[in-house]
């Protein structure tokens, strides 16, 4: 009855115009700088020269990957961007959480609404301002030494000593971000019911057990979801902090696959090897997502998708 | 959603970089590709060096001996002679991307340094300024974009340069190339050492010099606490590490200098190591392979360990240290002669210590020459005519020291920027906001030969000319600069990144010395090894 369907295609393409219409600056966003721009991995399969363009490059097939494999600074790189973001997932994931659950603890809306713009203000300050901050503050030369030696105290060596490399990137990362990060936290927590709340308080439960109870259950949905997607950028710690502070603190700890790709591509002239290591990065996010996604919906989540 | 917000951000900043690139690549991609061919000079016709012609000009003080050396004055001339006779254009748009080493200026609506430029020139210099740390992640974007304004300066080591250059840009032999350049005498008065230090590519000429003297990098200290040390102007390797540590202490340091390098080739100079590298028997080594280089790292080590180091050294950039030194919390900084002879640092440092300038320490001490340039420009590929234009507008700009157009593209207008005085120019207010550091087309859009002058300061004149007929004859230069190596060119600016790599982390004490072996390995292996055989081979070839 092909008459019937396309009667019924009609309808539906009338009755839904509007919403067509509505989508489509999204969509038309994503065809061309999303899609579109997946076509440049090609030079990812090249020994790519910028000035000759895709199509005047050699085109080497998989070398740039086997490359990959044998090369001992990108294993570096991808160690130390597990052991940053290992430690961010311990450390910076939750904070935002306990932060988010102590602003809604606050009864008093002026203190609230002034710790929470307190809190957020760090978000807005650029990463090299935020870096010189800590510098100035904790390097061999500012505050904190100069406190220190002042008093007749050994310095602390912080800034350009590797082992203090990690710490303090989730350090600087909570200070900056954490803040921010509460936003979705807190308006899931509006979301759940107050009734529940009174029930338990009424049954005996006190605040420990109504915050296990009911704030994180209530919470778990966009928990769980935001864990997935920060597994998917598991590889991805942040370029312009490693960057900033990778002459500091060397290379040995604070090359990460960005900063790695940023080296050998943009720096180096290397792009198709960098281009090589930036798709199997993208490739590895994206199976982490859709694996992690797998496991959300074993254990009767809802995940990002179903 | 801020860390959706935040992710997203980071990709576009890391590795979207590459792609984005990659797909404007794929849309704004030429059928011009002209293939990368050879740019080597190996076999090919040598289009001669533009022919240098003196220009006259105001008769020195004290006059340069020697090949890179640069005359000396007292004051500023009091009558000063015209070397262009008409307008270089005719109201055309021309732009230009350069580098910058100060705050953006105002536009050039409220600009009355730059409106004066383009005035003299004839033409809307239109200007791209880019930070100096970023600028060769620029050039390497603007070499992947294909939109290339009508002038580009080339400074630093950039993958695949020449290769770029060659396909894309205007060869100006036949400009320029031989008695051609008489057409242009400021271009002509550019000494021969520079055209050199540019190189040719397939044996043709395509860049014009941002000329410097040859005066290499040089330690600049702070004589009032080096004499409350007792450091002598001669000193010892020992005599230089006891200074300093006897500066090192209570808040001050002895020794500052850049994240990016440590200060490290004051030490590797000192000690005797080759400028980059050596031409033994007519075969290229490189000084990271030399013994004096590795006594350089470890006395480096020694130096750091013993505390003798700014902190800020780990995380500054030149103008972060120099703050420093201004201060008077570190004792000595690496940095540029020529702000010295030109009055730059004592104008800065003004009645707080006289800062002064150090020889290298040690009795093998090699000073490490400069390539006689700061970089070169490229013109984007034009008919004849458009060519001639850029080339009347850095002939214009080249004016040597002591002419009418030196003058306004260098100081700027009589009554707006300065006014005459008897001792020479006396700066106005304006000037401190618009000169030519914070509008430098006079410095990378194309310059004039340098000359050694510290305003009002003639015992700092002399002190600046001394130090160079010191140092100049007994200077080391580079014998790489401005010969073609493939390898060097796609490999050059990533090997010398781990080796700086290596080098810091054995200074810092991160690394044990005994990893120097595996970072040559890496070097050799890398690429090192084919770049000196293929230097070894343009040598030759460019021996005319």
């Amino acid at each position: 009855m092909p008459d019937a369907l396309s009667t019924k295609r009609t309808h539906r393409l009338r009755r839904d115009a509007a919403l067509l219409l509505m989508m489509a600056p999204a969509v038309a966003y994503f065809a061309v700088f999303h899609y579109g721009a997946l076509f440049g991995y090609a030079i990812a399969f090249q020994d790519y020269v910028p000035f000759l363009g895709v199509g005047g490059s050699t085109w080497v097939g998989f070398d740039n990957f086997a490359q990959l494999v044998e090369d001992p600074a990108v294993w570096s790189a991808v160690v130390n961007t597990l052991q940053i973001s290992g430690l961010q997932l311990v450390f910076f994931f939750p904070a935002p959480i306990a932060l988010a659950i102590f602003l809604h603890s606050l009864t008093y809306g002026t203190v609230r609404r002034f710790v929470q713009s307190v809190v957020y203000l760090p978000h807005f300050i650029s990463w090299v301002i935020v870096v010189a901050l800590f510098q100035q503050m904790l390097g061999g030369a500012g505050l904190l030494n100069t406190w220190l030696a002042d008093n007749g105290w050994h310095a602390i060596d912080i800034i350009g000593n590797p082992s203090a490399f990690q710490p303090l990137m989730v350090v600087q990362i909570i200070w900056k971000d954490c803040g921010w990060g509460t936003i979705i936290f807190l308006a899931a927590l509006y979301q759940v019911n107050e009734q529940l709340y009174e029930a338990s308080a009424i049954d005996g439960a006190g605040y420990w057990r109504r915050l296990w109870h009911v704030t994180l259950p209530g919470l778990r949905p966009i928990i769980l979801l935001l864990f997935i997607l920060k597994l998917g950028d598991i590889l991805s710690v942040g370029f312009e902090q490693m960057f900033l502070q990778r002459d500091a603190f060397g290379p040995e700890v604070a090359e990460v696959l960005d900063t790695f790709v940023y080296y050998t591509g943009v720096a180096g002239g290397d792009w198709g090897y960098a281009t090589a290591v930036g798709l199997v990065k993208g490739v590895l996010g994206a199976v982490l997502v859709f694996a992690a996604n797998k496991v959300a919906h074993r254990i009767g989540e809802e995940g990002i998708y179903r | 959603m801020n860390a959706l917000d935040r992710r997203t951000l980071l990709k576009l900043a890391g590795a979207g970089a590459i792609l984005s690139a990659g797909s404007s690549a794929l849309i704004g991609c030429s059928s011009s590709g002209s293939g990368t061919g050879s740019v080597g000079n190996t076999g090919t016709d040598l289009v001669p060096w533009p022919t240098y012609l003196r220009a006259s000009g105001p008769t020195p003080d004290l006059v340069a001996d020697g090949e890179g050396a640069q005359d000396a004055y007292f004051a500023y001339p009091g009558e000063l002679t015209p070397s262009v006779s008409e307008t270089p254009g005719n109201g055309e748009v021309i732009t230009a991307m350069i580098p910058t080493y100060s705050p953006p200026p105002k536009s050039v609506e409220d600009n009355r340094l730059w409106q004066a430029i383009n005035e003299a020139l004839g033409v809307d210099l239109r200007l791209n300024l880019v930070p100096i740390a970023e600028y060769q992640s620029k050039l390497a974007t603007l070499m992947a974009s294909n939109e290339l304004p009508d002038i580009v300066l080339i400074n630093g080591t950039v993958p695949r340069i020449r290769e770029f250059i060659s396909a894309k840009c205007a060869d100006l032999s036949d400009f320029i190339g031989g008695d051609n350049v008489e057409e242009y005498p400021n271009l002509a008065n550019i000494p021969t050492y520079s055209w050199q230090a540019v190189g040719r590519i397939g044996g043709r000429l395509y860049g014009i010099p941002i000329t410097r003297g040859r005066m290499p990098v040089v330690l600049h200290v702070n004589r009032t606490l080096m004499d409350q040390a007792g450091a002598p102007e001669e000193w010892s390797q020992d005599q230089f590490f006891a200074a300093m540590q006897a500066l090192t202490g209570s808040g001050t340091y002895g020794y500052g200098a850049v994240s990016s390098d440590l200060g490290f080739n004051y030490f590797s100079g000192s000690l005797g190591a080759p400028n980059n590298w050596k031409v033994e028997d007519g075969a290229f080594v490189s000084a990271y392979e030399t013994d004096e280089y590795r006594a350089a790292l470890e006395f480096a080590r020694e130096v750091y360990a013993a505390g003798c180091y700014h902190p800020s050294s780990l995380t500054s950039e030149l103008a972060d240290i120099m703050n420093v030194y201004y201060s008077g919390d570190v004792a000595s900084v690496l940095g540029s002669y020529y702000n010295y002879a030109n009055g730059t640092y004592l104008d800065r440092v003004g009645d707080r210590f006289a800062t002064d300038i150090a020889l290298p320490f040690g009795d093998q001490r090699t000073s490490w020459l400069g390539g006689g340039l700061f970089g070169y420009t490229v013109f984007k590929n034009a008919d004849a005519d458009r060519i001639r234009l850029l080339l009347r507008v850095c002939n214009y700009l080249a004016a040597p020291y002591g002419t009418v157009e030196h003058e306004l593209v260098n100081y700027g207008v009589e009554g707006e920027h300065f006014t005459r005085t008897a001792d020479g120019l006396a700066m106005t207010e304006l000037a401190g906001l618009e000169n030519n550091n914070s509008v430098p087309i006079s410095k990378y859009v194309c310059d004039s030969p340098d000359v050694i002058q510290v305003p009002g300061n003639e015992q700092a004149t002399r002190r600046a000319f001394e130090y160079q007929s010191e140092v100049l004859p007994a200077g080391l230069t580079d014998p790489s600069v401005g010969l073609s190596s493939p390898t060097s060119d796609r490999e050059l600016a990533t090997l010398q990144g781990s080796m700086l790599d290596a080098v810091k982390a054995i200074v810092l004490g991160r690394a044990d010395i005994s990893t120097w072996d595996d970072a040559l390995k890496k070097w050799r292996d890398g690429g090192g090894a084919a770049i000196a055989d293929e230097l070894s081979t343009e040598y030759e070839a460019s021996v005319e």
